[in-house]
């Protein structure tokens, strides 16, 4: 077996010792690295979807990062929260309880949250209330189209074999139900109150307008951004700098990577682009910890010629 | 509750346990085997609560993940169903050093129930052995999944999942299945289950069919005394098909109990 450059511990906290994760921890540490903190995914416990969580914070750790992979309250094997507090509020609150435990307990100075989709938007309410969070990577956050991406989407599936053969059977559903186009061109928040798909649906307008009030007061209280888009959202994501397009009104002043990764699924799922998906997250932790003295905040160049991010 | 790690060094596996509830008197102790890939994620809740009642019930429980898997040392593509045997084992020595118990249940969903079926039917220490929809065909549970993956492929935007996954791995609902994986499982046939074993085996389907009576069949056949049912009840990995973990159905999680005992 290869040497292991990290190990693992299994932790109980936060209020009666009710919440449970794995604290992985390098071998040999970065000096003042941040922690990296992995919110739920849905409800899916710790190793998040398909293992994701435990790839990550594995590879992370050993490159210098001590991660926590946590339950939030009620999933996996963390007790049920007691008392009456909204779920995003519980969240928050459970995020706060491993922030604190790690500061406590690991001499934790700063820390950067990373989550898939709900575990995205989780992350991002999180920073925006507490100064200790001070980089965010998210996976798959929830965004919605703009209208070239609702073009290049309806494209996509007039075109594909299925949608052809569905509709020469007249089987597609679009044969059976009406057609909204209406706010495709909206934005979903990524915050505090989302879960899933529902808010496509819900006054959009708004939600657009507070989701650019919370990455513009991200980006102004120096927080460091990682988006990654997968194929799996490519239904509402689906071209390189979408996030251009969706929030031109902010300037990002380069605090904001994008990795587009487009033929992947929702959960990076297979080998080679979890790998891929790897390698972009340690690097962008190197330029996104790195003191400000080392030049541009998130440098300027891809290590790895495969990738092909956007620095925004 | 405690998380441990236990095992050889260089093969470190997960595991929770339960001691039996204090109200109530010990009864005896189960360790419980996880299924593989989605089926592990969709059910790992039933799992949780399953462990959850047996304790009440007086039971030690000892839940853990084989190695690959889970919170377990390894890499996805490390393992197969004879290594994940060994890992049993070592997690039920490991729950009667820690519960005091010389005779122990067993407990497994799909493959777990086929890993389960093989402590009970190699050791003497296990004295029951309940084995919810255990893959009677394993080329069969291959080629299902495979199927399953198409249609995902097929639906999607994407460049198929399974093309790209080459002759070594395939990408299956979310999980890389490795050559040695696939051959491991494509070995699972129901002769297996011809072997005798003095455990108590209590089969649940939760779809009437022919598994169900062959592999009771196969089972007294090999001299092992064998109960049947078939329950319509709610199954975990078929629940939420592919997204997250499924229901769990109270009903049958009572039913399990009573098996168990």
């Amino acid at each position: 077996m290869s040497h292991v450059a990290f190990r693992e511990r299994a932790l109980r906290f936060g209020p009666d010792d009710r919440l449970t994760g794995i604290l992985t921890l390098p071998e040999t540490g970065l000096p003042g690295a941040p922690h990296l903190v992995l919110v739920s995914a849905g409800i899916v416990h710790r190793v998040g979807p398909d293992r994701l969580y435990v790839d990550l914070a594995r590879a992370v750790a050993a490159m210098g990062y001590p991660v926590l992979r946590f339950d939030l309250s009620g999933l996996g094997y963390s007790q049920p929260a007691t008392g009456t507090l909204p779920l995003d509020e519980l969240v928050l609150a459970d995020i706060d309880a491993a922030c604190t435990m790690l500061a406590k307990s690991y001499q934790a100075n700063s820390f950067i949250m990373c989550g898939l989709c709900s575990g995205a938007n989780f992350s991002i309410a999180a920073a925006l209330h507490d100064p200790r969070i001070t980089g965010l990577i998210l996976i798959d956050p929830t965004v919605a189209r703009t209208r070239k991406g609702s073009l290049i989407h309806l494209l996509r599936r007039l075109t594909h074999q299925k949608t052809l053969i569905d509709l020469l059977l007249l089987r597609h559903p679009i044969l059976h139900r009406p057609i909204d186009v209406g706010r495709s061109s909206e934005v979903v928040e990524a915050g505090s109150d989302l879960v899933g798909g529902r808010a496509l649906l819900e006054i959009p307008k708004e939600l657009r307008r507070r989701f650019s009030i919370s990455i513009r007061k991200l980006i102004d209280q120096n927080t460091r951004l990682m988006m990654v888009f997968t194929g799996g959202v490519n239904h509402v994501y689906n071209y390189r700098n979408q996030i251009s397009d969706l929030l031109p009104e902010i300037d990002f002043h380069g605090r904001l990577q994008v990795e587009y990764m487009p033929n992947t699924d929702h959960t990076v799922s297979d080998v080679p682009n979890r790998e891929r998906l790897i390698r972009a997250v340690g690097d962008w932790l190197n330029r996104a910890s790195a003191p400000p003295s080392t030049g541009h905040p998130l440098g300027s160049t891809a290590a790895d010629p495969a990738r092909r991010e956007l620095l925004l | 509750m405690i998380q441990l790690f236990f095992g050889a060094g260089d093969r470190q596996l997960f595991g929770i346990y339960r001691t039996p509830s204090p109200s109530v008197a010990p009864r005896g102790a189960a360790l419980l085997c996880p299924p593989w890939g989605q089926e592990y994620l969709v059910s790992h809740r039933f799992y949780v609560h399953l462990a959850n009642r047996l304790r009440e019930s007086g039971y030690h429980v000892l839940r853990f993940d084989y190695f690959g898997t889970g919170d377990s040392a390894g890499d996805r593509r490390d393992g197969d169903v004879d290594s994940w045997h060994q890992d049993a084992a070592t997690a039920l020595e490991e729950l009667r050093d820690m519960s005091g118990m010389s005779q122990v249940a067993v407990f497994g969903i799909r493959l777990g129930a086929c890993v389960a079926w093989r402590l009970a039917s190699t050791r003497p220490d296990v004295h029951t052995a309940v084995l919810w929809d255990p893959i009677v065909s394993g080329a069969g549970y291959v080629k299902d999944l495979v199927e399953t993956q198409q249609t995902i492929d097929r639906a999607s935007l994407m460049e198929p999942l399974l093309r790209r996954s080459g002759p070594e791995v395939l990408q299956l609902l979310g999980f890389p299945m490795s050559k040695a994986l696939r051959t491991s499982i494509e070995r699972i046939r129901l002769d297996e289950f011809r072997k005798h074993s003095a455990a108590q085996v209590k089969l649940f389907f939760s779809l009437a069919g022919p598994d169900g009576p062959a592999l009771q069949a196969a089972l007294l056949a090999g001299g092992t005394a064998t109960l049947l049912e078939t329950s319509r009840g709610e199954t975990p990995w078929r629940e939420d098909e592919y997204t997250g973990p499924g229901s769990v159905s109270l009903p049958v999680l009572e039913r399990m109990i009573e098996m168990i005992s």
